[in-house]
This record gives structure tokens, sequence and C-alpha cells, in this order.
């Protein structure tokens, strides 16, 4: 499997927790071109893989030097803390989220931790073992998999949830409005995950995933909402925490998107050098 | 060899080869495998591109008359200051090992 596309896969995945996008550019280019030179000269992909070396040991040699944590991979999984936390709040919160929205943080979390394993192998100077690297598309898939289903179960469920969860002074067309749209952005957001699922890439999950956590933040908006409501009728309602639920949702999914959104480029980038 | 030894006797040697002539990343890659066949290929361009970044050397693009566009590598003026240093620092070095009697 020692091919020049899975080479510069696992040369972009290791670069991009660490370096900008024009260095990861940069270097993805250059590679790209030693392997033409190469393959003129007549040599096949896998020589050239084995003479370039494990595009881990690259990555290593390149950020020696650098701060040990990237301030990226810091906000990641901050982001993924925070949407992780977010989701359980909502699931103990009293607008009757019920136990299966303990599976929406199972996507966030896997994010986290595959985040951890692209930069904490460098972090923690380990080699991810090369059987990994078989697996981890298939990793991919499966969360995108984990997501599509919770994204559905969302779609079905978010709605009754909201319409729930509203005092009978706000379910007017406000609340009814907002279950449509919540089921619209579900739907579009698992159909997405589908597409992450064919593609088997970090960076398309975590497109998807970043969707989930808008979702999220939205739920959140409505939340903040029904609480308004609820301080107008009792005083004595917890206003504080709910505000900053909804800032730091806001915020993580900000890290989120400048996260994916720069994985995303480099995809585009390497598609169009492939 | 040493880590830190063969980081700096592999800058100087890069750099010695750019002083003579502007080379493209294969093709330096491929001479300094010859004369290092222990050392990985990829780790001259990890040295490369830090030359770089040192400002050492510049970058222009070329087009060979059947190939791809290539990426020429030129010494700079502070690559060179940096290359007769490490020269200098190298035949120091070269020279106390001489007189402590080590062939």
């Amino acid at each position: 499997m020692n091919t020049k596309k899975t080479f510069l896969m696992r040369l972009k995945f290791f670069m991009s927790c660490r370096f900008r996008l024009r260095e990861i550019r940069d270097t993805l280019d250059d590679f790209n071109g030693f392997f033409e030179e190469g393959i003129r000269e007549g040599k096949t992909e896998g020589e050239l893989c084995l003479s370039f070396g494990s595009p881990w040991e690259i990555v290593r040699q390149m950020s020696a030097g650098k701060r040990r944590i990237s301030l990226h991979m810091l906000l990641a999984l901050l982001a993924a803390a925070v949407c992780g936390a977010c989701l359980w709040r909502m699931a103990a919160s009293p607008y009757t989220l019920q136990a299966p929205s303990f599976f929406f943080c199972i996507p966030v979390l896997a994010a986290g931790a595959a985040l951890l394993f692209a930069d904490g192998g460098i972090l923690f100077q380990m080699e991810p073992p090369e059987t990994f690297s078989f697996l981890r598309p298939a990793l991919w898939r499966l969360a995108s998999l984990v997501l599509a289903g919770s994204l559905l179960l969302f779609c079905q469920k978010g709605p009754q949830w909201i319409a729930a969860s509203a005092e009978p002074s706000a379910a007017g067309p406000l609340a009814g409005g907002a279950c449509h749209l919540f089921a619209a952005c579900g739907a579009a957001l698992a159909l997405y995950s589908a597409y992450a699922f064919f593609h088997g890439h970090p960076a398309s999950f975590g497109l998807a995933l970043l969707g989930m956590g808008v979702l999220c933040s939205s739920y959140a908006m409505q939340d903040f909402l029904h609480r308004l409501d609820a301080l107008a009728s009792s005083p004595s309602y917890p206003l504080f925490p709910c505000v900053l639920g909804i800032f730091l949702s806001l915020l993580c999914n900000g890290a989120l998107l400048a996260f994916t959104g720069k994985n995303l480029t480099v995809l585009r980038h390497t598609k169009r050098r492939g | 060899m040493d880590a830190q030894m063969k980081k700096g006797i592999l800058e100087m040697c890069l750099l010695h080869e750019l002083s003579e002539s502007d080379r493209y990343g294969y093709e330096l890659m491929q001479k300094m495998k010859q004369y290092f066949p222990e050392v990985n290929e990829s780790s001259f361009y990890v040295i490369l591109r830090r030359l770089h970044k040192e400002k050492y050397t510049d970058i222009y693009y070329g087009t060979s008359s059947d190939g791809p566009r290539r990426k020429y590598y030129h010494i700079t003026e502070e690559g060179k200051a940096y290359l007769a240093k490490a020269v200098s620092d190298w035949r120091t070095i070269k020279s106390i090992v001489r007189s402590l009697g080590i062939p």
C-alpha cells in the first residue's frame, strides 16, 4: 500500500495540526515534484516511498525546535471537550433531552481522540504503528457513519424535544419554525456525513462534525430563549450559566471551523494536484 | 553518527553544493544520497527547507525543455557567510582532532 497517494495523505495528516497552510502546501508540492521526477527516472512509487522514509519521521524532523503542543490542537481539543460537555448538559437539562443524546457525544469525542492521534504522535515522539495507516480511513468511515446515524436521530427527535420543552407561551410560530429548520439542517448534515463516509478523510468528517456543532449551539440558543421566557416568569432562574454556555459553544465552533476549513483547503489542493 | 553533529555537517555539505551551482530539490537529494547512503533522502529535504527558512537560500522556478516546472535553490549572501563560518569551524575541529593524534 506504499503509493504516492497514501504517502501524501499521511504527510498532510501529520502536518495538519502543526503547520500553517502555506507550509503544508509547499511541502506537499515539493514531494509531489519529487515523485514526478522519480517516476520519470523509471522508479516505482513504492521504491520512492521507501527512499523518502516515513511521513511521520519527516514531520517529526520538521517540527524539531517548535513548541511542543500546537495552539491549534489545544483549540480543537477544547472545542471537542466543550461540545461534549454542552451535549451532556443538554442531556441532563430539564428540557427532556433523553439518554440518546449521549450518542451525539461519541463523534465529538472521536474527533478529539483523532486529533490527539495526529498531533500526539509527534508530541509524544511515538510513531503510530503502520497498521493504523490501513485502519485510519476505515476509522473515519465508522465515525462518519455514527455521526450520520445520530444526526438522523436528531432530526427525527429534535423537533419533538423542542416542541416538548417549549413553554406554552413560547410554543408559537417561533418554536414551530425552529423545529423545521432543525430537521432540515439535520437532514442536510446527515447527507454530508454520508459523503464523508465515502471519502474516508478527516477533513470531510471534520466538516460534518462542525455542522453538528453549529446545530448544537443553535439548540443552546433555543434553550437560551426558553430560559429568558422562564426568567420573565420567575426571576430566580439561573441566566448566567446559560449565557456562558452559548458563548463557549460559539467560540468552540469557531475553532472547529478554523481547523476543518484549513484541512478542507489542503484537501482540495492535493486533489487538484494529485 | 550523533544527530547534532550530523545535522551541522549535512548543512555545510548542502550549502557547499549550492555554492557551486544552483540545483533543484530532487537532484540535490539524489546527489547527497550518493555520498551519505545511510541518511534518508527526506532528511536532506528537511535541512534544505530549514536553510531556506533561515534565508540562506533563494528559490526560483525554472523549466526544463521536456520536464516539469522545477524549484531551484540559489545560495544567498547570508548563506555564503554562514557556509564560510561553518567551514572554518570544521577546519578548527579537524585540526584539534588531528593534534590529539586521531588520524
